[in-house]
């Protein structure tokens, strides 16, 4: 039978902190907006500023998606190892 | 109130609002990287390496925010300091020509450093890279459902999923598609019996070998033109099945028969840019971006649209895959146009082109297509912005 090197309780904490990490990003995002963007006085760099700190809210929105859709994968994870070690459990 | 135009102090809290940001997914990804579970084996593997291309993409994160950041501090302070120049120049005696002429000369200058500081402001910034392609790499979801929220693709797209505007254009679309498509027949079929015509002419003239090819070619337009009567019949057919209220049929009515500029472009397309420009700017766009994004967008689509309904009539082709194929060509650059527009706003010719040759690999032969897209985006902008 194949060895299973991992405890299912090891990928729900590591779940959890990766979770941590999304929050915390989402957390940054809405105190950045909250800030907004001030009138640094000519057209072109009014433009250039909102242009800046609209990619670096969506590069914190996307880091954060990808960190939750990373604790989603270990939770899954950490379902698919128990229900191998269930099935393993009532072979035996 | 400055002499100098700028917010000084609001850039000033932003670049210490921006560095804290940075400071703090600095502090999560070395958290993340200190918290990486410890164990062997593929799954080990796989989990360290997927986690440790998260903590890469906060750590430029990190660096992106903190470069703007300092890049704005450095402005804040520049700024402040013209501002400072400025005011004190106004304070000075306007009694004699030397006086004046001092006080401009000061304004002047302070002018000058302001607007060096803003281009210097402008330069750093459009030099910080965003996450796009570093977040591209990261693998999506191994296990489990795709997470709510997420983007089209898996999380590493730059893409949004489609809005309530576009999926209303979407059904708009197939609603007036076979009209249009039925339309585009009964244009080549009139086409095609003027030539019949013609040809029938010439049958009756010349030498015996004449007469005989012309008949021949008479025959095969007289075949065109019925293929093409028959097409606009089953594509009004289909347009007379469609459960499709009265009302739309006016929405989709040129805004204006009478100019030839506005007789090609439907009233609904106009609500939809309207609609979209409106959710845009809700959404925290500034007007000439929602503007530029919906015009290019539904002009592409339109061009899109009205290209393939050409090439598929042109073939003889009938019946509903034609209607969704044509359908779906204005939706795909229509979407993806209005994507570009947003993401790489500052650059909406290479956008466009970008756009079309992803539209010439999802679609095949549709080359022709997306140079028409980028057209009509470039178009769509001139007209908009001169």
């Amino acid at each position: 039978m194949r060895q299973i090197d991992v405890e299912p309780s090891e990928l729900v904490t590591a779940g959890g902190c990766v979770d941590l990490v999304a929050h915390a990003l989402l957390v940054m995002r809405s105190q950045l907006l909250a800030v907004g963007s001030p009138d640094p006085g000519r057209a072109d760099t009014r433009s250039g500023l909102a242009v800046t700190m609209e990619r670096l809210l969506r590069d914190l929105a996307l880091s954060g998606q990808v960190a939750v859709g990373h604790a989603d994968d270990l939770r899954a994870a950490a379902s698919a190892y128990r229900a191998v070690e269930a099935r393993a459990v009532r072979t035996r | 109130m400055s002499l100098i135009a700028g917010d000084a102090a609001g850039c000033a809290v932003l670049a210490r609002a921006l560095g804290r940001v940075a400071a703090g997914v600095a502090a999560q990804a070395r958290a993340l990287r200190s918290c990486l579970p410890i164990w062997n084996g593929a799954a080990g593997d796989a989990e360290r390496s997927s986690a440790l291309l998260l903590s890469d993409l906060l750590d430029a994160q990190a660096d992106r925010l903190a470069g703007a950041g300092r890049a704005l501090a450095e402005f804040a302070a520049d700024l402040e300091g013209a501002q400072r120049q400025a005011s004190a120049a106004d304070c000075l005696p306007r009694q004699t020509p030397d006086d004046l002429a001092e006080r401009a000369r000061i304004l002047a200058v302070a002018r000058r450093s302001a607007d060096l500081a803003q281009d210097r402001l402008l330069t750093r910034l459009r030099g910080l890279d965003t996450l796009g392609p570093v977040v591209t790499g990261v693998p999506g979801p191994v296990m489990g459902p795709a997470v709510p929220g997420t983007t089209a693709q898996g999380p590493g797209s730059p893409l949004s999923l489609p809005g309530p505007v576009d999926l209303i254009d979407l059904v708009n679309s197939l609603v007036m598609a076979p009209s249009a498509l039925a339309g585009e027949a009964a244009k080549r079929a009139l086409a095609a019996g003027l030539a019949a015509r013609s040809l029938k002419d010439a049958t009756r003239t010349g030498s015996a070998a004449e007469r005989a090819l012309a008949r021949a070619e008479w025959r095969e337009a007289l075949r065109n033109y019925r293929h093409l009567r028959g097409s606009e019949r089953a594509f009004a057919a289909t347009a007379g099945r469609l459960p499709a209220p009265s009302w739309l049929t006016r929405v989709n009515s040129p805004l204006s028969e009478a100019l030839p500029v506005v007789r090609s472009i439907p009233v609904a397309s106009v609500l939809v840019v309207g609609a979209g420009t409106g959710l845009d700017v809700l959404a925290g766009k500034s007007v000439p971006m929602a503007l530029t994004k919906n015009v290019a967008a539904t002009a592409a689509g339109m061009a899109a649209f009205s290209g393939a309904s050409t090439v598929l009539v042109g073939a003889g082709v009938v019946g509903g895959p034609v209607v969704l194929g044509a359908v779906a060509a204005g939706f795909i650059v229509s979407y993806g146009v209005g994507q570009a527009v947003e993401h790489w706003g500052d650059d909406v010719a290479d956008a466009a082109s970008a756009v079309g040759d992803a539209v010439g690999d999802v679609a095949s032969g549709a080359k022709d297509l997306a140079g028409g897209a980028g057209k009509a985006v470039s178009g769509a902008w001139n007209s908009v912005f001169g």
